[in-house]
């Protein structure tokens, strides 16, 4: 009894609850990297629905997981090279409509949800990465070297040197077509939360090849 | 084929499987099915130990697998129960010495021959974990509340295959669950999305009849026995509830007295 009331004054966080969310965490992350062949058929079937609207680059695009602080991250990074010509009832493509549009940002589809201004300047290309060639999709536990966890947001950017020289020519097939796609790239990234790959049955991934340590996994 | 063939594992070692695995055969013999549990982990032989059978080894898997003996030959009975056999692991050898191939056809024997087949199945994922899966229609995993025990679990329910999978939490501290000092049982069952087949208490008794090689399960008195009687009975498949040792009053009150003596 004793013992109870000095833990009920001892306000710690109960560690259980730090060992559920540490878990949660680690889980995803590990069936994500456990079944590399399972979501590489979900990234060709989100593809099949993003062509539908854009036409991206495809040799370029990128998608991974990435452990972030309290969070486990599905990150795109998808090159848009052209926006398809859309019947249009309402404003822009869908579902940032309300947050910083200027007329023209259609890139909205595939914004990041980043609450910075669009502004659509030439100047702030410039500072972004030229469209450069990247190494093939890196997916999953295959994908990231080294480098890992926090040094990756750099590996995803391609050397900025020579963005600095090109990029306001705009990248190799960043057609000058739409501006509008330019600045989406701004921010280069769509985050997607976590509920992406829930707890879900394990099961689903069935009888899971040896695949690649952890993403991340520290 | 008539009996069931079951697979204990956990992928992280020293998380109660031997210990799973005597006391559910001795509960199921115990509950009049004939049972043969199988050890698998070649080279690390303990199920005999467990069970206080060590001195009775003639033959052993091994010897099965590369026909020295007739599978019958290498099982040993158990006098305390009726029902209950033990085909050991060969402590010479390593886990190469047998193949998935060989395993299968072993245990596939026995569960032609027996209700129930319990292959006790060695730590890691490697060569032992995949031998000891293959013959086994079902599976149970083993976990404590602990992450790492519980990461592993996971990670096993991943190469089960299609395979039916329960879960049993093994070492289940009552008093650290109530101050939130250690997952619960339904926590775990939540994380990893699994049925519970059973939960067991860390408990003293564990070590003390372990160390007289008298598995608890066999004296149908103790407290403990009930609680391995009762997954034996989930096993085949009769819908007896679980017993909630995280709320039970005079389990509490017990290890109250006892923790404080
Ligand atoms: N419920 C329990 N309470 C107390 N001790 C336990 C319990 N289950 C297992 N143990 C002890 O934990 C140790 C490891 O158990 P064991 O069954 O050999 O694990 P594994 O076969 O998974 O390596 C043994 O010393 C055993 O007596
Ligand atoms: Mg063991």
């Amino acid at each position: 009894m004793i013992e109870f009331i000095t833990k009920f004054f001892r306000r710690e966080e109960a560690s259980k609850n730090l060992a559920k969310e540490r878990l949660r965490l680690v889980l995803m992350s590990d069936r994500v990297s456990l079944a590399p062949d399972i979501f590489e058929t979900m990234k060709v079937e989100m593809l099949d629905v993003i062509r539908r609207y854009l036409e991206v680059d495809e040799r370029a695009l990128e998608m991974r997981f990435e452990n972030a602080e309290r969070q486990f991250l599905l990150l795109a990074n998808i090159p848009v090279r052209s926006v398809l010509p859309l019947p249009r009832k309402t404003t822009g493509a869908g579902q940032t409509a309300g947050r910083n549009t200027n007329g023209r940002a259609n890139g909205s589809a595939i914004s990041s949800g980043d609450a910075s201004p669009p502004a659509a300047s030439a100047s702030a290309d410039a500072s972004a990465p030229a469209e450069g060639p990247h190494p093939l999709p890196a997916f999953g536990g295959s994908a990231p070297g080294p480098g890992d966890d926090l040094s990756s947001s750099k590996e995803l950017r391609p050397a900025a040197n020579d963005a600095a020289g090109s990029a306001a020519a705009a990248g190799p097939h960043q057609t000058a077509k739409l501006p509008a796609t330019v600045k989406r790239r701004r921010r280069r990234r769509k985050k997607v939360d976590a509920p992406v790959v829930d707890t879900a049955a394990p099961s689903a991934f069935g009888d899971v090849a040896e695949g690649p340590r952890p993403p991340g996994g520290s | 084929m008539s009996g069931r063939s079951f697979v204990v594992t956990s992928g992280k070692g020293g998380v109660g499987k031997t210990t799973t695995t005597a006391n559910l055969g001795c509960a199921l013999a115990g509950l009049g099915h004939t049972v043969v549990v199988v050890d698998a982990d070649i080279g690390l032989r303990n199920l005999d130990l467990v069970l206080g059978l060590e001195k009775r080894i003639v033959y052993d898997l091994v010897d099965v697998a590369e026909g020295r003996c007739q599978p019958r030959q290498a099982l040993i009975k158990d006098k305390r129960v009726d029902g209950l056999f033990l085909l050991p692991a060969a402590q010479t050898k390593d886990k190469e010495a047998i193949d998935e191939g060989q395993m299968k056809t072993i245990v596939r024997w026995l569960a032609a021959n027996f209700d129930v087949v319990l292959v006790d199945c060695p730590a890691g994922i490697e060569h032992g974990f995949r031998n000891a899966v293959a013959g086994a229609d079902e599976a149970i995993v083993v976990t404590t509340p602990e992450v790492s025990a519980i990461r592993d679990a996971d990670r096993i329910l991943g190469m089960l295959g299609s395979r039916r999978a329960r879960l049993i939490v093994n070492r289940v501290r009552p008093e650290m669950v109530k101050t939130g000092d250690m997952l619960s049982v339904d926590d775990v069952a939540d994380i990893l999305g699994r049925e519970v087949l059973g939960t067991v208490p860390d408990d003293e008794e564990i070590i003390d009849t372990t160390n007289r090689g008298e598995p608890v399960a066999l004296d149908k008195e103790r407290r403990l026995a009930k609680t391995y009687a009762t997954m034996a009975r989930r096993m085949c498949g009769e819908a007896v509830e679980l017993p909630s040792h995280e709320d039970g009053i005079w389990g509490r009150l017990r290890r109250l007295i006892g923790s404080k003596a």
